[in-house]
């Protein structure tokens, strides 16, 4: 009986010290519980518009179907996702339209892996000192940057005409202008905000051309600090007032006649 | 019942040589953790089960890499396709330049130097696919988001391990400490990489878990979908408190993982132990 009892206790402890091994169970993982501020299904709408893309309908399934040729021409375990920019002899023959969409649904390169911000509660009543990040984990390349500079006046036109068609200005679309630096398009943005106020991504935008252009009195007002000062990072906001907002519009418009005039 | 004696006293000794450290490894505690933060979409405040595992002190330095490419004859993505990513001051917040020229022996370019004198900074410049590569190789593998993060936190239930907040974390990170990154920043030692050990260890002995090269992790978010995409934990030398801040616990990373970026390394994970596997 004592042999007997003994093998038991044995077994267990054999039993436990396997179970107490971490090669046991190494990938097993268990949310016990979730202690997450659920965000408010408004708040993630907003978000859900805040980075939205438009999509050119431009040669669109000419373009989508160029990259896939590329892609299919790539060996395996070299361009998975994004990344597969096609041969310049192809970019060279796209249209100027087809051009622009293809820089606006195939960024060309890798960007280095930054997080997913944090979540805010109430986004839509808060000014926001930049924008989302447009594509997750790539960007546009030298030739797609180059092309937008150097075709400034009709890709702000392209914009222009698509975000009035489809009453929408898509993250890409606003990032382009900033990239750009396309304070010619501020009387656009402003009449545009007017029209669709609850974007408050297009007071970013128009804080983001403010910022480009080093405008003085913007530089030294309290919300350039709060903004962009010394102790503020890609998260910072502002609440959204009307004192902001007004002070935006005003400085954009300024902005504007300034640059007019150079 | 005495008999069973020295069966649970060699169960013990076995199960106690277990716990501390070992030569370049950290022996992490099996438990319930509590990770993330409540605003976090990618990594909500939740309680864990982590099973114990052996993690690297230290990143995984080029002098390692190299053993790994002198026994293999392995060719980085980065030097098959001449996609790497390099940085240079000068650059606007958050970009990056192509250089065809660059890979883990010279990961910011050829035109801005070598590894030679480096062999005890982390590999970087090398990607996801690369760094699979280097485990399938030393049969190791890399911590999940969620071990990582238990690593990193050391005990703590806070954004950064205990002792360290945003002001002080110079004293245990290779960051950038300069407001933009238009001008070079040597104001810590390094502009780039920092040898590994270099900063204060964090309290369980993990040198460099914030800053220096973002760390791979294992691991998929929801919001890759369908995306086959790599993830990177930690901040790194880039990284700044006006940029990303991404040197803390919460954060996930994400990038391609076909991309090499001068910024981005690895420390590994032991695959599995026994008390007797004490020479990984």
């Amino acid at each position: 009986m004592k042999k007997k009892v003994n093998k038991i206790w044995a077994c267990c402890l054999i039993l436990l010290g396997f179970i107490s091994n971490p090669s046991f169970g190494q990938e097993y993982q268990e949310y016990k519980d979730i202690a997450w501020n659920e965000p408010r299904s408004k708040d993630s709408a907003y978000y859900a518009m805040r980075e939205k893309a438009s999509i050119p309908p431009f040669g669109l399934k000419k373009v989508q179907d160029l990259v896939e040729q590329q892609s299919k021409k790539l060996p395996d375990g070299a361009l998975v996702d994004y990344n597969a920019g096609i041969s310049r002899a192809d970019f060279d023959k796209l249209s100027f339209e087809e051009k622009f969409t293809y820089t606006m649904i195939y960024p060309e390169i890798y960007s280095q892996a930054c997080a997913e911000r944090m979540f805010v509660f109430n986004p839509q009543s808060k000014i926001f000192a930049q924008l989302l990040f447009v594509y997750n984990g790539v960007f546009w390349s030298e030739r797609q940057l180059h092309f937008m500079k150097k075709n400034k006046k009709r890709v702000i036109d392209l914009i222009i005409d698509q975000a009035n068609r489809n009453n929408a200005l898509g993250l890409n679309y606003k990032t382009a202008l900033i990239e750009i630096d396309a304070w010619e398009s501020i009387p656009f943005l402003l009449s545009f905000y007017q029209k669709n106020p609850k974007d408050k991504d297009i007071l970013t935008t128009l804080l983001q051309l403010l910022k480009t252009s080093n405008f003085g009195a913007f530089e030294q007002s309290k919300i350039y600090n709060k903004l962009y000062g010394e102790n503020t990072h890609s998260d910072s906001w502002v609440n959204f007032s009307s004192a902001n907002e007004e002070y935006i519009v005003e400085s954009a418009q300024a902005l504007y006649k300034k640059r007019q005039n150079q | 019942m005495r008999q069973a004696l020295p069966i649970l006293i060699l169960f013990l000794l076995s199960y106690i040589s277990l716990i501390g450290q070992e030569k370049g490894y950290v022996l992490i505690p099996g438990g319930d953790y509590q990770l993330g933060d409540t605003m976090s979409l990618d990594n909500p405040k939740r309680t864990v089960h982590i099973d114990p595992f052996w993690i690297a002190q230290y990143e995984l330095t080029n002098a390692e890499f190299e053993k790994f490419v002198q026994a293999t004859g392995y060719q980085t993505l980065a030097e098959r396709y001449h996609n790497a990513m390099v940085f240079e001051p000068g650059l606007a917040e958050f970009r990056w330049l192509q250089d065809s020229t660059a890979y883990w022996r010279f990961p910011n370019g050829i035109s801005r130097g070598g590894i030679v004198d480096k062999m005890d900074h982390p590999v970087t410049c090398i990607s996801f696919k690369d760094v699979l590569a280097y485990c399938a190789w030393a049969d190791c593998r890399l911590p999940s988001f969620e071990e990582w993060e238990v690593a990193a936190r050391a005990g703590s239930d806070g954004r950064y391990f205990e002792g360290v907040n945003k002001e002080n974390i110079g004293q245990y990170a290779n960051i950038w400490h300069s407001r933009d990154h238009l001008k070079a920043d040597y104001s810590d030692g390094y502009m780039y990489t920092s040898p590994v050990g270099a900063f204060k260890p964090n309290p369980w002995g993990l040198y460099d878990v914030f800053g220096n090269v973002f760390e791979f992790c294992s691991g998929k978010l929801n919001r890759d979908g369908e995306r086959y995409v790599a993830h990177a934990r930690g901040g790194s030398w880039w990284c700044s408190r006006n940029s990303c801040s991404a040197f803390n616990t919460v954060y996930i990373g994400s990038v391609s993982p076909n991309a090499s970026f001068s910024n981005l390394g690895f420390r590994i994970v032991k695959k599995a132990f026994t008390p007797k596997d004490k020479d990984f």
